[in-house]
Order: structure tokens, then sequence, then C-alpha cells
């Protein structure tokens, strides 16, 4: 915490080299954020140098009540989500559990749509069929190694909420993995 | 919640040694996946942030300098129209007061092609 007071101080003085060495500080976390709720490889790292700009404008109004790094996710998550929103990707909300999980489970084939790709390959494709919600709580706990609560502040969700998610969207990739290691044994 | 499931995910979690069962392999596969990082930044990233922040700097003081050349225009202009006794007059374009049919024909078609190359052609050549 005192870090980030010595290098928010700099920053607002003017220090450029501060604002860079704050760039590197979390540039990856900003990554893992956009990079799991977008798709486009063309609009990642420019959605990724917007959440900066805005980092740059609104330095002065943060008040160090969380992590420097939990107040850039933030923006970085709301930034995400407004893109989604802007370019009409559907963005629902979690549905009921039990349609949720069968409609989940149940699309596609796996002989017929992801046959010839990696076990690894194919998981990753899975989390990306997540909704928005269920991928960041993912990416914030098990890439960025944050706690619940932390995840709670980014996300502005409570923390049951947190840990319902991280539970359901596991057993959800979980269940669909399933079948496609069924498939391997029996083939 | 289902019991067996949050036990599995926890063993796992927590690194412990798991059974041989098709779920516990299939959460497995699935924590595996999940430490990977989804994207990575290319390495001349932050300097093109700083790029765009000087940029955005440089954008804010042209908008400063075309604002007051936009002002000394309008304060020049008004001096000269004082100074020569300007009386507005619209000329050769009052024909059109004796067309307005004509005027609003021209105008409206003008709109609508805008409107068509907006709203269908540049999509369609964005998309090709």
């Amino acid at each position: 915490m005192t870090e980030d007071r010595a290098l928010v101080s700099r920053i607002i003085e003017g220090d450029r080299q501060a604002f860079r060495l704050l760039i590197r500080q979390n540039e990856r976390l900003v990554a893992h954020m956009v990079g799991r709720l977008i798709d486009r490889d063309e609009d990642r790292e420019e959605l990724c140098q917007d959440v900066f700009l805005r980092v740059y404008e609104k330095i002065g109004e943060f008040n160090f009540q969380s992590k420097l790094s939990t107040w850039i996710a933030t923006i970085a998550y709301r930034q995400g989500i407004n893109h989604l929103r802007k370019k009409k990707i559907e963005l629902r909300d979690i549905p009921e559990e039990e349609s949720f999980t069968a409609h989940f489970i149940s699309e596609d084939n796996p002989e017929e749509a992801l046959a010839d790709q990696e076990m690894e390959a194919i998981t990753l494709k899975l989390i990306n069929l997540l909704p928005a919600q269920y991928k960041t709580v993912l990416t914030l706990y098990h890439v960025d190694g944050m706690n619940y609560n932390e995840i709670g502040e980014v996300t502005g969700m409570p923390e049951g909420t947190v840990k319902n998610y991280l539970f359901r969207a596991r057993n959800l990739l979980k269940e669909k993995v399933k079948r496609y290691l069924g498939k391997e044994e029996v083939l | 919640m289902n019991l067996a499931d949050e036990e599995l995910q926890r063993n796992i979690e927590k690194g412990h040694r798991i059974d041989d069962s098709l779920d516990s392999r299939a959460y497995q596969k699935v924590f595996d996946a999940l430490k990977k990082e989804p994207y990575y930044l290319p390495s001349h990233f932050a300097d093109r942030v700083m790029l765009r922040i000087d940029a955005q700097g440089s954008l804010s003081k042209d908008y400063f300098w075309f604002g007051l050349g936009l002002v000394t225009l309008i304060a020049g202009a008004c001096v000269a129209a004082l100074l020569a006794n300007f009386k507005l007059d619209f000329g050769t374009f009052k024909f059109n007061s004796g067309y307005p049919g004509l005027f609003l024909f021209g105008v409206t078609f003008i709109a609508l092609i805008h409107y068509v190359d907006k709203r269908f052609l540049s999509r369609m050549i964005h998309n090709r």
C-alpha cells in the first residue's frame, strides 16, 4: 500500500516513468481480464490501452480504499463489459442453473466439433463459451490469484456470489470435459 | 452445491492426491487449463500507451488553438462588418425562395446518400 501511495503521488506530479512502471506492473492483470472477455485480437490491445488511458485520467481520484491493482482491475472489468455492450455482444445474466447447465453441457457434439484438438485447447474453448461473469471470476481467481473479497471489489458481486460462480463454472466445465474424456475412453 | 464436487474441487485446488475417476480427471484438466494466461500483450505495450497519452495532450492543445482562432475570426468578422457597414444579402441565392420544394429535395437527397453510405455501404466494404 505504501508503494502504491508513492507511485500514485509520483504520477500525479507528472512523472512519466512512474506511470510507465504502473503499466508494467499491471499490464498482465489487464491483459488477462480483457483477453478472457474479448474474443477479437484486434480489439484486445486497443481495449487494454483504453484501460490505462482511463487509469491515467482518473488516478487523482484513487482513494487508497483498495489495492491499486484491484482498482485497475475494476476499471478493466467495466471497460470490458462496456465494450461487449457497445459491440452488442450478448451479455446475458447467469440463467437459471438447471436450464443453463443442461444447455451448456448438451451444446454441440464432441466428435463433430472438436475431435482433432488437444484436450487443453478444448477446455480453453469451453471457458470462452461461458458467460462473461463466470469468465471474469475464474480468471481473477485462477490466473491472477485474487481472493473472493478482492474479486467482489472488482466485479461488485457479494463474496457468496463469487464463491458460487466459481464453483458452478468449474462444475459446468468439468461436466463438459467429462463428455470428451468419456469419448476418448470409448475410442 | 453438490458436496462431492465441492470436495473434489477443494482437493484439487490444495494439490491433494485425487482418485482416477472420470470426474477427478475432468476437474484436473479444467484446473490445469484455468491456470493458462488467456492473452499476452506485446513487449512495447507501455510505449504505445505513452504515445497515446502524448497524442491526447497535443490534441487538447490543438483544440485550444482551434477555438482561439475561431473566436478571433468571428470577432474580426464582426469588427469588419461594423466598419464596412455590411448588410446581409443572399444575392443570387434569393432565387431559391421561389423553389422551396427543390431546396428541400436537395437537402433530403444529400442526407439520404450519407445515410445509405454510413448504414450499408461502409459496413459492406469493411466486412469484405
